[in-house]
């Protein structure tokens, strides 16, 4: 009797696997790897603007205040120089007000007339971590920016590329939304996406138009409302750390069952317009990094009366004046940026 | 002779075994390299291929009772596969942070090949019981070569 061939007899197992190896590749592929942009930023107009412009024309009136003082300055300087072989009288030249000072930019800070920021090193359980203590005169100088301007699901790139390209004189990652395809995304007061994520439970960080913070269950608010009470910004990852002053996470808790000490990015609020951002770095032989009731310990000490846990891992950077502060890394044996879909950032003036 | 071969029970306990223990191994292994991160479809999923093949396999070779025809066998290892490849995915998914709805599918799938087995199973014990096909578990009777000796 003729023996069938191997492929004939298992002709039912070969295709099948074959169609079950098929399928599980194109739900790996399209989860981690396949991009799919839904709309650019410039697409979409900021329906927020209640206090972000008022803080607008605040600093359209101071620039021209400075712009009439300094035209004022010039001409007095040239009619200066015209008459410099006749005696005149001796004119009185204003003096440069604040308004007029240059911002002042160092290895470790930065300061103009609407924004101060001091960034500080420590080391906390055997980790570096970075600490930039933030104040604005408005909450509109408090960013997010799309990696490639794009908003969508696997849509990356790192975080100094993306505060490059929005002039950022300081940045971190943000929450990387487009690694899900659910969940609040509100950026610069645009409303992007309102499904409510998977793990709505650990709660939302709402940032006013104020400047103000506030923590939020997509369970319970729809994204429509947000946006009419005046939501700037939303990240969504979690958990949260410090609420009302106390710290909110306990020893065991972590994100997504994460049990060990990983790099960390932090925002938190100690009143309008004063913000502490912190990011650690970890799993290298320098830094072990900070488990999240570490990472709330820091952001309490700093007098944070709200903090939140974004994303961290790889995806942990901190830009300033164009240079990476930190030592992200994914592995810890090699020191680079993960390319993330939307970093935090301070605009430079 | 090959045929009882393919449908010996015990053949089959060992080989979900198998599954199961490299599912325990893959699970431990990927969650080591995952800097602490967990998921329990990536803990759990090995259940599973023992729930669901080895111990009903290891059962009925105890019993001396032979797997079912191969449609049956085809469409319940199916099920079952699919249902553990889901667990992995999902797991492999919700490890790295994220969350995907594409794990219905293997719900669905495995589901709707589990019962194909089920109702396949049970139309042929019908068809046995009917006459018409012969019992597909019980080894079939050996047809008479002579008439019964008269008294």
């Amino acid at each position: 009797m003729k023996r069938k061939s191997f492929f004939r007899t298992h002709l039912y197992g070969c295709l099948f696997s074959a169609g079950l190896t098929l399928l599980s590749a194109f739900v790996l592929l399209d989860t981690f790897l396949l991009p799919h942009a839904i709309s650019t930023a410039e697409d979409k107009t900021a329906t927020v603007e209640l206090e972000a412009a008022a803080a607008t024309e605040t600093v359209a009136e101071t620039t021209a205040q400075t712009q009439d003082e300094t035209a004022a300055q010039t001409q007095s300087e040239e009619e200066q120089e015209a008459a410099e072989e006749t005696p005149t009288p001796a004119v009185e030249t204003p003096t440069p007000t604040a308004e007029t000072v240059e911002p002042v930019l160092t290895d470790t800070s930065y300061e103009s007339a609407n924004v101060q920021i001091e960034i500080t090193t420590l080391r906390v359980s055997d980790t570096d971590v970075y600490v930039a203590d933030i104040q604005l005169a408005s909450a509109d100088l408090l960013k997010t920016a799309l990696a490639q301007g794009t908003f969508g699901t696997n849509v990356t790139e790192t975080t100094s590329s993306i505060a490059a390209e929005n002039d950022a004189i300081f940045a971190i990652n943000g929450d990387y939304y487009g690694a899900n395809k659910r969940g609040y995304v509100i950026k610069n007061g645009v409303l992007y996406r309102d499904s409510v994520r998977q793990d709505a439970s650990s709660g939302d960080l709402v940032i006013y138009a104020d400047g103000s913070f506030g923590i939020i269950d997509e369970n319970d608010v729809s994204a429509e409302d947000l946006i009419d009470s005046g939501v700037w910004q939303l990240l969504a990852f979690g958990p949260v750390l410090v609420e009302n002053g106390t710290i909110a996470v306990s020893t065991g808790d972590e994100v997504d069952r994460s049990m060990t000490s990983n790099p960390r990015t932090a925002i938190g609020i100690v009143e309008p317009l004063h913000y502490i951002i912190v990011v650690s770095d970890g799993r290298t032989k320098q830094s072990d990094g900070l488990t999240l009731y570490e990472l709330a310990q820091v952001m309490q000490q700093y007098g944070c009366t709200t903090a939140y846990n974004l994303d961290g891992g790889g995806s942990s950077t901190m830009v300033f004046a164009g240079e990476v502060v930190n030592n992200p890394t994914t592995s810890g044996k090699k020191i680079a940026e993960r390319a993330v879909s939307d970093i935090v950032y301070v605009g430079a003036e | 002779m090959q045929n009882r071969k393919r449908r010996n029970p015990l053949k089959a306990a060992a080989i979900y075994a198998a599954v199961s223990a490299f599912c325990v191994a893959f699970g431990a292994v990927y969650t080591h390299f995952a800097y602490g991160n967990s998921s329990p479809f990536l803990t759990w999923m090995f259940m599973l291929p023992m729930l669901l093949g080895a111990i009903p396999c290891a059962l009925m070779y105890v019993r001396g009772v032979r797997l079912p025809v191969r449609a049956v066998r085809n469409f319940w290892n199916s099920g079952v596969a699919l249902l553990t490849v889901g667990c992995l995915v999902r797991g492999v998914i919700n490890i790295s942070g994220r969350y995907t709805e594409y794990d219905t599918i293997y719900w669905a799938l495995g589901a709707a090949f589990l019962l194909a087995a089920a109702v396949c199973l049970l139309v042929r014990k019908a068809r046995g019981a009917s006459g018409r096909g012969g019992d597909p578990i019980r080894p079939a009777r050996r047809a008479r070569t002579s008439d019964p000796p008269r008294i």
